[in-house]
């Protein structure tokens, strides 16, 4: 049988009436069985809440993303001597955490650096081991960039964490 | 009987809505902003920040830092300029050390790790984190703030800056202490160059060097 479709103008007004009651199936000849007509509707509502529920989760899906974790130096850092990541976009994940774990307790530096005055934002220093620090804002084009700041060598490994979404347009 | 008259109209209202919001959040799409955080992409300074949001960043950092969630206690606040700061103390699971998490309203969290058994920098007394924007000249900075916790032995921070100027900062009930760059510094080019720890009776008792 032909079931309108949920939310149509047919399904509002014309194959499915309300009457005194309850809704009843209202047929071609003009016929109403109230004992079959519950268990149409109850078939309709079911399908109608599917279509919610897809949709609902097509939408969850649509704004999901995964974060990516990237180690962007891992290596003997004199002093002075620093890293980078590549500048970030939109579709690619914008950095949102930087982090430098050092083989001595000296001072580090970790910072992100936009694309256009290349000037430093959230800029951490210290001795600490390791160090972490979160961009206060991700809505620009930057790179996590970290430094050995100190006078002494170390190994130094740089980390950045950045959120990659999904159906990026 | 109302019920059930209204079933079949909820369904539809139900299905319509749902797929009208689909319609929304596709037509409106670009790119999804951090599950962490919500962010004004057209201020650069706004940060929305939700306790929600909140709670998933200090997990992340936890995470990171080796740190139980559970095991963070709130050392003290320290004012500063741009809004302050809440600092925050927890060992990690290991034992290895313990770690100092800074939390600031409108801003990214920080977080480092000191020595085994407190959150001071190992054979110091002292921990500190220098945070900044702008930069890196400090001619180009807009912030520059120094904030730490001292052991119970140090009474007073100063801050000896490039030029050989000093400041005095004061330390907290809890060792907690900040310190400000004030802009007329910055402008002229100078900044923190050493930090030093001193007893109730004014004896030296810690140095270390911000710029090496």
């Amino acid at each position: 049988m032909n079931w309108p479709a949920c939310g149509s103008r047919e399904a509002l007004q014309g194959r499915i009436a309300p009457r005194r009651g309850g809704f009843v199936h209202v047929r071609d000849q003009g016929q109403v069985r109230d004992h079959h007509d519950d268990r149409r509707v109850g078939r309709f509502v079911v399908a109608c809440v599917a279509v919610g529920v897809i949709a609902l989760a097509t939408s969850a899906s649509v704004v999901a993303g995964t974060w990516d974790f990237v180690q962007y130096a891992n290596q003997t850092m004199n002093p002075g001597d620093d890293d980078q990541t590549a500048f970030d976009s939109e579709c690619s994940g914008r950095w949102q955490f930087n982090e430098i774990w050092k083989s001595h307790t000296a001072l580090g530096t970790i910072t992100f650096i936009d694309n256009t005055s290349y000037g430093w934002h959230d800029t951490s220093t210290s001795y600490e081991n390791p160090q972490i620090k979160e961009a206060s804002t991700t809505g620009y084009t930057k790179k996590a960039y970290c430094k050995n700041s100190s006078s002494i060598s170390y190994n130094g490994r740089c980390n950045a964490t950045r959120y990659i979404p999904d159906n990026c347009a | 009987m109302i019920t059930r008259k209204l079933v079949p109209y909820a369904a539809l209202t139900f299905a319509a809505a749902t797929v009208g919001v689909l319609a929304v959040v596709v037509a409106t799409h670009k790119a999804p902003a951090s599950p962490l955080k919500t962010l004004a992409v057209n201020d650069a300074r706004a940060v929305v920040d939700t306790a929600r949001e909140r709670s998933a960043r200090l997990d992340y950092v936890t995470q990171r830092l080796g740190v139980q969630r559970a095991a963070l206690r709130r050392i003290a606040g320290v004012a500063t300029p741009s809004g302050g700061a809440e600092i925050w103390v927890g060992p990690r699971t290991d034992g290895t050390k313990v770690c100092m998490i800074l939390e600031r309203p409108g801003a990214g969290l920080s977080a480092g790790c000191g020595g085994r058994g407190d959150p001071f920098i190992p054979g110091h007394h002292m921990v500190w984190r220098e945070e900044s924007q702008g930069g890196p000249a400090p001619e180009r900075m807009t912030l520059l703030e120094i904030i730490g916790l001292a052991r119970e032995n140090v009474s007073r921070i100063v801050i000896i800056d490039t030029s050989g100027a000093l400041t005095p900062v004061s330390v907290g009930t809890e060792g907690e202490f900040a310190f400000a760059a004030p802009s007329a510094m910055l402008a002229r080019g100078d900044r923190p160059a050493e930090i030093v720890a001193l007893s109730r009776s004014g004896v030296e008792v810690d140095r270390m060097q911000i710029v090496e």
